[in-house]
């Protein structure tokens, strides 16, 4: 079959948003941002008879003709593409004019433009002929994700099942199709009514082990499955999606969830349904005289006794409370309370431990911080500075260096492993959106303190959603109640100042019981 | 540190000296923060910089060495300021940078 539309060749420079013949030497104009959806058109461009004689779909097009590319284009384009990537090892040197890029100064804006094209391999779906894509080489996973994206928002389809496609990795440019995300409004009687969309991901079963940032910015998020995949820590932008309604992070290697997250237990938050375990969390092991409490508690989890009649607080007559908890306000249908911390651990500039507690990978619990512990960092108080230290600062720069991907390859050949790793970590980091200091809110690479704090986050139960005690919705929902009353968030600081806040200790002598 | 290093009579200032031969004259309270430096400088530990308050360092340029004395002067100044300002740093010196903030302990 012919191409599937004979256009001319040009360029689609993301940057400025338009085409160009030729960057080189010419200053591009860019569009005017579309004030509309784009156009929808069909291709009627093959009038032959043959393509006639069996049945023939009309192929629908998103946008603009322009921004379609004939298929054959799209191989030698990618092999170009490809093209940059394949560059011998650099050696190391000084690119003193490196970090400046101007659009109108010529030479190797082509190499640059590619460059970008290459990375946001947002590539507009074209529908291959099938002639020309048993020639090529199998779609990757994501590209396959990518076209199946491209089909519902064709279709303002707002439920996006990616599950079980052996995703391994998910980009920010794949996410960032679905910001375009609309609707096709119902007509009711003739009237247009206009929708917010209401996206649903659905990512269960894949092999991810991170996710990309611009999944937090998609504020019409209302459902998010992340279930049976590999995470071991989720991004603290999990925290930004204030419209998610059902969350589930079940069956993943989660140690710990990020502190961040309590934001969608918040009064403003829509949070309604959210599926936590399996997953193997990090425990608390409380001193010895709460040991026993616990063992009954575990028996009595056992033997499907649940906590009928159990004691709401358990640390004996001292109940901590944390500032954190009463300065926000809650959501009223969770239970959301501060039950008990780690110690901190004071780490060196480069991530090593100097002082603290480990978190050790196998399952054994962690002793929990004596409710007056005040952390004594490493050094003495006079030295503590919130400044961040030269390794951080030169991070920072590093990761928001253009050429990120590539830093690695400038590093010396004799370079210890450690930088190759670090700058990796960098790039994943920066890819999942970065993290913030939970006590000074300031942007940091490497964390200097970090500490697992236990939350009750369970939801409150509807008295009339148990008609009967004996039945098993009943001992279902105390199970997750048991299991829910030690959720473990991980809190990270910025400075070695940067420490948890004293917590109010309160006598507490009156336990509320059920 | 510095007010120790005063009673001992050692210099208020230090030099840093690249590979390239470039100088910086530096306070030898804001370099103390590189733990690699405060070690070359501490007189109980005998070498020879503690002495003459010099450190040269073979695998550090004049145009790195420039910024890592600017960086000793921007925590020196900020160290107890709450809300700290970032440093910027031109983004082509990054790696050269961590590789010698991972060298000097800072
Ligand atoms: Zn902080």
């Amino acid at each position: 079959m012919a191409d599937e539309l004979p256009l001319p060749r040009l360029r689609w420079d993301p940057v400025t948003e338009s085409f160009s013949k030729n960057a080189a030497g010419k200053r591009v104009r860019s569009s005017p941002p579309a004030s509309s959806d784009p156009a929808l058109f069909s291709s009627d461009d093959d009038p032959s008879a043959d393509n006639y004689t069996q049945e023939r779909r009309k192929k629908k097009f998103r946008g603009p003709w322009y921004h379609q590319r004939p298929a054959s284009e799209e191989s030698s384009q990618e092999s170009q593409e490809h093209a940059p990537e394949k560059k011998s090892r650099r050696t190391f040197e000084r690119q003193f004019d490196s970090g400046v890029f101007m659009g109108s100064d010529g030479t190797d804006v082509d190499e640059v433009l590619e460059e970008l094209e290459s990375r946001n391999a947002m590539a507009l779906p074209v529908r291959h002929s099938r002639g020309t894509q048993s020639a090529r080489r199998l779609p990757t996973p994501e590209e396959l994700v990518q076209g199946q994206i491209q089909r519902c928002l064709e279709e303002g389809n707002e439920s996006i099942d990616l599950s079980s496609r052996g995703l391994t990795t998910l980009s920010n440019a794949t996410i960032r199709q679905l910001a375009t995300l609309t609707p096709i409004p119902p007509v009711i009687e003739g009237v247009f009514t206009r929708l917010e969309p209401k996206i649903k991901v659905f990512l269960a079963s894949n092999d991810l082990t991170s996710l990309p940032g611009e999944l937090f910015n998609l504020d019409r998020l209302t459902v998010l499955s992340l279930r049976g995949n590999q995470f071991e820590e989720l991004p603290p932008g999990i925290g930004k999606l204030s419209n998610l309604k059902e969350l589930n992070i079940s069956q993943n290697s989660l140690r710990s969830l990020p502190f961040e997250i309590l934001d969608l237990f918040s009064d403003t938050s829509r949070l309604n349904s959210l599926n936590l375990h399996p997953n193997p969390f990090y425990q608390p092991q409380f001193p010895p005289d709460h040991e026993a409490d616990k063992q009954e508690e575990e028996l009595q989890y056992k033997i499907g006794l649940g906590n009928r009649g159990r004691a709401r607080h358990r640390r004996g007559a001292v109940c901590s409370v944390s500032l954190e908890q009463r300065r926000r306000s809650w959501h009223s249908q969770w239970n959301v309370t501060y039950q008990a911390r780690t110690e901190v651990r004071y780490l060196d500039i480069n991530g090593t431990l100097s002082k603290g507690p480990n978190f050790c990978n196998d399952s054994s619990p962690i002793p929990v911080a004596d409710a007056n512990d005040t952390p004594q960092p490493p050094t003495s108080r006079g030295d503590l500075s919130r400044a961040p230290s030269l390794f951080e600062v030169a991070l920072n720069a590093c990761s928001r260096h253009k050429d990120l991907p590539h830093l690695t390859s400038w590093l010396p050949d004799d370079s210890p492993e450690f930088f190759f790793d670090l700058l990796r970590d960098v790039m994943v980091k920066k890819d999942s959106g970065g993290s913030k200091c939970t006590i000074c809110q300031r942007n940091f690479i490497q964390p200097r303190t970090e500490w697992i704090e236990w939350w009750e986050i369970a939801k409150v139960i509807e008295r009339n959603a148990m008609a009967s005690a004996a039945s098993p919705l009943r001992q279902m929902e105390n199970e997750r109640d048991v299991l829910e009353s030690m959720v473990p968030l991980m809190r990270r600081g910025c400075s070695w100042l940067c420490v948890p806040e004293k917590v109010a200790v309160v006598e507490d002598a009156v336990v509320a019981t059920e | 540190m510095a007010s120790s290093s005063q009673n001992q009579g050692l210099s208020k200032y230090v030099t840093l000296v690249s590979m390239d031969g470039f100088e910086f004259v530096v306070l030898r309270e804001a370099a103390s923060v590189s733990k690699a430096i405060a070690r070359m400088l501490s007189p109980t530990n005998g070498f020879k910089e503690a002495q003459d308050g010099r450190c040269v360092f073979g695998e550090i340029n004049g145009v790195v060495l420039e910024k890592v004395a600017e960086y000793f002067y921007y925590n020196y100044k900020n160290r107890n300021r709450e809300d700290v300002p970032d440093m910027e740093i031109p983004p082509e010196l990054c790696l050269e940078l961590l590789m010698a903030a991972d060298y000097l302990d800072t």
